[in-house]
């Protein structure tokens, strides 16, 4: 900017400080009721610039309530930029109390758990059901989940904006108080008729509203109501649960049932051992892969506010490691049900953290229970091997001990342990599409094995998916694929309510030019895809070997394209489906806090 | 398009543009479930000036140039700050061994804010 326009701007900012502190909607004088903030670590680390009162309240602190993740953030940001100086001793006790005493509620936590678990949806819109206020704020640079796991005062809100202009300046002329120039239409264009109208807007502005410098409400304003009425500090859940925090106990075995897109289900289970504190844990687990492997993971674990498990762990070296999907050093992020019996949630690695184990714990007592086996469909007439994970199973068991659903016959019982049976099943021919319950002596298998006569159409899933460039200074991104194989029901035909659903079914992939510039030759610069359907991104930065086609310059790998896959079915009819995938380019900041579970 | 024949390059490349734009619904098993949605994936920012992972159409044909190359502007501008630095308070000296965007890239840092 040149001294000129620095001068009058000033004077332009001056206006627009005054005006806002003008606001009703804008206090920043707190007159809610705050949470005491009791721990001598903290008050001695923190109190100098957050000073506390005589009821324990200190500035800032007493009026936030978040989950482990946010709280490492800010307290990054008070090392940062404010002179904070700790040990990562401290650090760590710091973060436990805060978590704790100025944390969230289980009920709380659990719509927003997929942030901890660093889950990427397909998109932020659409399945998150985002807030407007918010989409049209908040989530204009970064995803909402940080912003929907954050209980404040109305006042702190406003604190948290304004902290947002003064250090990204950018925000209030672009995102919160937009000029003319950035003002976005009422909802991001979702639907492609939605999108020409936005962009024929942008090339042929409507009249820009008359001036009304008293009663205007921007973006921000709707965005801090919206967080003051339906994310206040003090809720009746949080009331209810902070007066029952303790330290679980969860030492003993449990039983893990398992997912990994492009692998399958996993089984296994989990030790917990008691270690330093009531609140941490030591973990060795072993898990057992559809393909025959085995691998096993020894790491730790800790609770935070008494339900929320974040834990770190190692696999043993073998021949997996070479693969981005083998689960060599993952993360852990847990949610302890309220009878202390299960813990769901997710096992997570990458560089984007996009691989991942869904996961399903279960306290080992002492009753019979089966946790799942290794296949989804099998085919009428077909015979093949069945594996039934559990524990606490029956041995010595018969052909006979078991009921598979009509037509369904097990011809015999290769292996009976408690842990794991082994049966050759085989199916009779002409039964219709539909899932079997599968039982063993009585006791329930919790899904169903179902019977197909033949694979009618595939979906690839998902249907639209995004990786990154990386390889050089930034982490790839992989994008995993499936093709899901579908019977199409009573009615015969495809995309109706009876349909069956198969589960995965084996692909071949490949890449398909997505028209969108001419000539841009996207298919050869983005990558490959492997016959597992996990597609690997190509490297950053400028690729020489690639002109832009307006000037001479080397552009990026990004681009766009199709991914197809190709059933083959027995009878040699092929079925084809396909997704949009985008690959793009990295980017410079992490906002992960892997620390949670050191 | 039935009656009309492209005769030149030109008319060839707005005649395959036309056939791509319908789209090709061969395996599409469920066409209106993906049709006619613009894709923003989780992960992108929402910023589209024109935008940092994917422009507003959901593709990367309307980004402008290499990152590397603009990498001054998306830091000091701070257009973009949850995914470039910034350079006014939380990474002054992002840059500082990086005299050439497009020629030294490799040597700046991946943060964890």
């Amino acid at each position: 900017m040149n001294r000129q326009s620095v001068s009058l701007s000033i004077g332009v900012y001056l206006l627009l400080f005054v005006a806002t502190g003008m606001g009703a909607a804008q206090s920043t004088v707190e007159t809610e009721q705050g949470i005491p903030v009791n721990d001598p670590l903290i008050i001695s680390k923190c109190a100098g610039c957050h000073a506390r009162d005589a009821n324990g309240m200190m500035r800032r602190i007493s009026y936030i309530r978040t989950t482990p993740e946010v709280w490492e953030q800010i307290l990054k940001r008070m090392v940062r930029l404010n002179g904070l100086v700790t040990t990562p001793e401290e650090s760590r006790q710091i973060l436990r109390y805060l978590s704790s005493n100025n944390g969230l509620a289980p009920q709380e936590a659990k719509p927003v758990f997929w942030e901890v678990e660093h889950r990427l949806f397909r998109t932020q819109e659409e399945e998150n059901g985002v807030p407007a206020p918010l989409q049209m704020t908040c989530n204009q640079c970064h995803t909402i989940g940080r912003v929907l796991s954050q209980r404040r005062t109305a006042a702190d809100y406003v604190k948290l904006a304004n902290t947002h202009m003064a250090l990204f300046p950018g925000a209030e002329p672009m995102v919160f108080r937009p000029t003319e120039q950035y003002a976005h239409p009422e909802d991001m264009p979702v639907t492609t008729t939605q999108l020409n109208e936005y962009e024929d807007a942008l090339n042929y502005p409507p009249d820009p509203p008359k001036a009304d410098t008293g009663t205007k409400k921007y973006p921000i304003d709707a965005a801090l109501e919206y967080l003051a009425k339906n994310q206040p500090l003090i809720t009746p859940e949080w009331v209810a649960w902070k007066s029952t925090i303790h330290s679980p106990k969860l030492a003993g075995v449990w039983l893990v049932s398992a997912y990994q897109k492009g692998k399958g289900k996993v089984y296994g289970e989990m030790t917990v051992e008691p270690a330093s504190t009531p609140d941490d844990f030591s973990t060795k687990t072993v898990l057992h892969y559809p393909d025959g492997e085995t691998v096993t993971r020894t790491g730790k674990g800790i609770v935070y506010a008494g339900y929320s498990w974040r834990g770190h762990a190692t696999a043993t070296p073998n021949a997996g490691p070479k693969d981005p999907a083998f689960p060599a050093d993952t993360r852990e992020a847990m949610l302890l049900s309220a009878d202390g019996n299960t813990m769901d949630g997710r096992w997570f690695w990458g560089g984007y953290q996009e691989f991942g184990l869904d996961v399903q714990l279960t306290r080992l007592q002492k009753n019979a229970v089966i946790l799942g086996f290794d296949q989804f469909a099998v085919k009428s007439p077909s015979s093949s091997d069945l594996h039934i994970y559990g524990a606490n199973l029956p041995v010595g068991l018969t052909p006979s001990d078991f009921d598979l659903g009509k037509g369904v016959q097990v011809s015999k019982v290769t292996r009976s342990s408690p842990t794991e049976i082994t049966l050759q099943i085989a199916v009779a021919p002409g039964l219709p599409a539909s899932p079997h319950p599968v039982s063993v002596k009585g006791v329930m298998a919790p899904q169903t094995l179902t019977v197909y006569q033949k694979v009618d159409y595939i979906k690839v899933s998902p249907d639209a998916n995004f990786a990154r460039l990386g390889g050089t200074i930034a982490p790839k991104q992989y994008a995993e694929f499936q093709a899901l194989g579908f019977a199409n029901g009573e009615d015969g035909k495809p995309g109706t309510a009876d349909d069956v659903s198969l589960g995965p079914v084996p692909a071949a992939w490949s890449l398909e030019e997505f028209y969108s510039t001419p000539k841009d030759d996207d298919v050869k610069y983005v990558g490959c895809i492997a016959d597992s359907g996990l597609f690997t991104p190509n490297l950053e930065g400028p690729n020489p070997n690639r002109k832009k086609q307006s000037n001479n310059y080397p552009t990026e790998n990004w681009g766009d394209v199709w991914v197809n896959a190709l059933y083959k079915a027995q009878d040699g009819e092929t079925l084809k489906a396909r997704a949009y995938l985008v690959v793009a380019v990295p980017v410079y900041m992490h906002y992960d806090q892997p620390e949670v579970g050191q | 398009m039935a009656s009309l024949r492209a005769i030149n390059r030109k008319a060839k490349q707005v005649a395959q543009l036309h056939v791509a734009e319908k789209g090709d619904l061969v395996g599409l098993a469920d066409p209106s479930a993906a049709a006619g949605k613009v894709y923003h994936p989780m992960g992108c920012t929402l910023n589209f000036t024109p935008g940092w992972e994917i422009d507003i159409s959901g593709g990367t044909a309307g980004l402008c140039q290499p990152v590397e190359r603009d990498l001054f502007d998306c830091y000091l501008g701070c257009g973009w700050p949850a995914q470039v630095p910034d350079h006014l308070n939380n990474a002054p000296d992002w840059t500082d061994k990086c005299s050439s965007g497009a020629n030294d890239w490799r040597k700046i840092d991946i943060l964890f804010p």
